[in-house]
């Protein structure tokens, strides 16, 4: 890649060229792009490999969203897996389920009368989501006073990546809750900054369980800190931003040891945007400047804009495809709005035609959910 | 560690039993005051750097340099700013010859030491190896004005960004002409540069060089202030990663011809990922389950907790351990409330608190021996004055 920089060199001198009948200059010109480079960090998020193990299918067969499914809405989907979470069983605020109690386990311990508290909920509610093919974890909810305060200074719920907005959302399975700004449901950090800041046009607290109110005043304890587990140097760790910026780094919870934590400076160290797709633009008919030159007896600027017509870029290109996809699948295109096709493999040949070129590319996951759509208008002309 | 996520447990506290504690234990409290302790960012990985610097390459380049350039007793920045001036010197510039990219900086000053001149690219080339033989993370760099597309030759200049690790950023250096733009005395990189034009302070912008005036150096750097690229790694080849300065838009060719392998980033921090830090991840010698307090104190209600909270509180007996994000690390380094820098031996250290203010400072050290980013974290043990007793408490 770095033959790119000899392109630099400054011609000067004058010699005589004979070329004749140039051709009028056509450009490739990029008039909108959100394509842009991908951030690496999903790669923090300690996902399962893949969803279609036989535990997340065994969870896919407790539940019945069937209507939810064929709608195709992911927020549906998202929605009716966080009602049916919230209604297996009576909350009860004094039972965490045992560590290594998954999700299958602790449902099958509630079949049998067992209650568990907001962990429990949320464990579930994770993993319902992942074996749908959403990308979700749990998140630690704590006061300002978490440190060494009673009991009482944390919630747990689940924050889940949803594509159409490109966002993280707060999803509340105890209370079938979640936190809406001017409609769209929003992340915990969001929520935490509509509560500090006395905001109240345009939120919503919404919960099947509780009025709008009630359930804005229990929320509103848990602004100090937000965490969640993230892989850090190959070790699960407890990654922690804080909401406040009045709030300290801290050791304990609770007085408690509060081990391995490390804290996140920025929100997207902690929101990181997944399942992006990226373009790289490879010409198939690639031209090295020092032979324009030679091929074109070219001396001077002038001779050079003046043939750049006979050797300016072909508007074909193979393009490579990289995405931030967990459970990646295959990627789809579509140009001009035609038909959505799919990619064999992560290259794809793109002839640009005269005018407007509207290319649209996305990254689709085991499930079938797509991530955000990159998409690029190209003038050629 | 996950054990303790459970002890966010709520506890009823409307049961009435009373905890079988004393009512007026001190309880020692483990805050932290201040710290710049937080997670890396590893951004730095898709830098095309060698993955070590002690190879004979560098190392003979480094000899080279310091056969004519005296380094003694200069700090960092003394030291990039004096190898940006030793490159500079090295051949007087000619545009219109670039070295085949088969050439490393060695066979490069080869050339120039028998009359060959080159281009800005060779400069960049040059310096950068210069700097990575010394121990500083460096990288070439690309400048391209507005008109790039489809612009005539001359859309760019290529020169070097260089991680202080004095400033904690990357600065700009420009070996051509010796060249660097300071702000308040303080080196700046091409994103800031372009930050304090775009803005209006063109005139805050101090322009140094050399064999050129300041005025045209400043008109010709401000004129390439379109775009900013360097190399980074993407999967098993490199793209030119493209900061858009001043609003400018993607592109699919440069100067006509097909500009293949392009990435564009809109973010400062894709392009100035920060390198050299370290971080800490604080590990307690002995860990207490919630489960366990509640029965080993009797405690059925909030006040219960508060009262016996002394006798469980946390003590701080720490093991530690270490991340860094430093290029041809070696070592890390410790200090312990201000006292001598210590080598860790290893990526784990163990640290007890001690009654009253602590402080905590570890860094990470290269195979060059150069320090990197120290990160300081001052925490005070001890009963702050504060009641143990949760307020409005019956007891």
């Amino acid at each position: 890649m770095r033959f790119l920089f000899v392109l630099m060199l400054l011609a000067c001198g004058h010699i005589e060229c004979a070329l004749s009948a140039i051709p009028p200059l056509r450009k490739l010109t990029v008039i909108s792009s959100n394509n842009h480079l991908l951030d690496r960090r999903f790669g923090m998020l300690p996902l399962p490999p893949s969803i279609t193990s036989p535990y997340f299918k065994a969870l896919r067969k407790l539940v019945n969203i069937d209507s939810a499914l064929q709608s195709k809405d992911e927020l549906s989907v998202i929605r009716a897996l966080r009602h049916w979470t919230s209604v297996q069983w009576e909350h009860d605020g004094r039972y965490a389920p045992p560590l290594g109690t998954s999700a299958l386990q602790i449902l099958e311990q509630c079949k049998g009368g067992a209650r568990f508290n907001c962990e429990g909920y949320a464990r579930v509610l994770m993993d319902m989501l992942l074996a749908h093919g959403v990308v979700a974890r749990v998140v630690y909810l704590k006061t300002k006073d978490a440190p060494y305060a009673p009991p009482g200074q944390g919630h747990v719920a689940v924050s889940a990546w949803y594509n159409a907005e490109q966002r993280w959302i707060f999803l509340d399975p105890q209370f079938d809750g979640e936190v809406a700004l001017h409609g769209i449901p929003v992340s915990w950090i969001e929520v935490a900054d509509v509560i500090k800041n006395g905001d109240t046009a345009g939120v919503e607290f919404r919960s099947a369980k509780a009025t709008p109110q009630s359930y804005r005043e229990f929320l509103q304890a848990y602004t100090g800190y937000v965490s969640t587990l993230m892989l850090i140097g190959g070790e699960t760790e407890l990654v922690t931003y804080r909401l406040d910026s009045t709030a300290k780094q801290y050791f304990t919870f609770q007085g408690l040891p509060s081990d391995g934590t490390t804290f996140a400076e920025t929100r997207n160290d902690f929101n990181m945007p997944l399942n992006g797709t990226s373009l790289v633009f490879y010409s198939t008919n690639p031209q090295a400047y020092e032979q324009v030159l030679t091929k074109y007896k070219i001396v001077t600027n002038d001779d050079y804009m003046h043939y750049m017509s006979l050797f300016t870029a072909a508007p074909d290109y193979s393009v490579r495809l990289t995405c931030s996809m967990p459970w990646f699948r295959t990627y789809e295109y579509s140009m001009d709005g035609g038909d959505w096709k799919r990619i064999k493999g992560s290259r794809v040949a793109i002839h640009f035609h005269n005018g407007s070129n509207d290319l649209r590319v996305r990254a689709v996951n085991e499930f079938g959910w797509f991530g955000p759509i990159t998409a690029m208008v190209v003038q050629y002309e | 560690m996950i054990a303790l996520l459970t002890t966010l447990l709520l506890v009823s506290s409307t049961l009435s039993h009373a905890a079988k504690v004393p009512d007026s234990l001190p309880l020692k409290k483990i805050v932290v005051d201040s710290s710049t302790n937080h997670i890396l960012d590893t951004r730095y990985r898709r830098m095309p750097l060698p993955s070590k610097i002690e190879m004979p390459y560098l190392a003979q380049l480094r000899e080279r340099v310091q056969r004519t350039a005296d380094l003694s007793d200069k700090d960092e920045m003394q030291t990039i700013v004096a190898l940006n001036g030793w490159v500079s010197a090295q051949w007087k510039h000619d545009g219109r010859n670039v070295p085949p990219l088969s050439m490393n900086a060695c066979q490069i000053l080869d050339k120039t030491a028998t009359g060959v001149r080159y281009n800005c690219e060779a400069f960049a080339r040059v310096l950068s190896d210069v700097l990575i033989a010394h121990g500083i993370v460096a990288r070439v760099i690309q400048l391209r004005t507005t008109d790039q597309a489809y612009g005539g030759p001359g859309q760019g200049h290529i020169a070097v960004e260089a991680w202080s690790n004095s400033l904690k950023k990357w600065i700009f250096l420009d070996p051509q002409m010796n060249g660097m733009v300071l702000r308040n005395s303080e080196p700046l990189n091409i994103s800031e540069i372009s930050t304090v034009e775009s803005d209006g302070n063109r005139n805050e912008l101090r322009f140094q060089c050399s064999g050129i005036s300041v005025e045209k150096y400043e008109e010709f750097l401000l004129q390439h202030m379109g775009y900013l690229i360097t190399l980074i790694k993407s999967g098993t080849r490199d793209v030119l990663l493209t900061l858009s300065l001043n609003g400018a838009e993607q592109f699919l060719t440069f100067q006509g011809l097909p500009a293949s392998g392009t990435e564009f980033t809109t973010k400062s921090v894709d392009f100035y990922p920060p390198v050299n830090e370290t971080s800490m991840s604080f590990f307690f010698d002995r860990l207490i389950s919630f489960d366990s307090v509640m029965r080993e104190y009797d405690v059925r209600t909030k006040e219960d907790y508060v009262r016996a909270m002394p006798l469980f509180a946390a003590v701080p007996k720490f093991k530690i351990g270490l991340e860094n994000t430093m290029p041809w690390f070696d070592h890390y380094e410790v200090s312990i409330d201000g006292k001598q820098w210590t080598n860790t031996k290893g990526a784990e250290l163990h640290w007890t608190l001690h009654e009253g203010r602590n402080s905590i400072q570890v860094r990470s050290v290269n195979s060059r021996q150069m320090a990197g980013l120290i990160t300081t974290m001052h925490i005070t043990y001890g009963n702050d004055g504060s009641s143990h007793v949760m307020p409005g408490a019956s007891h």
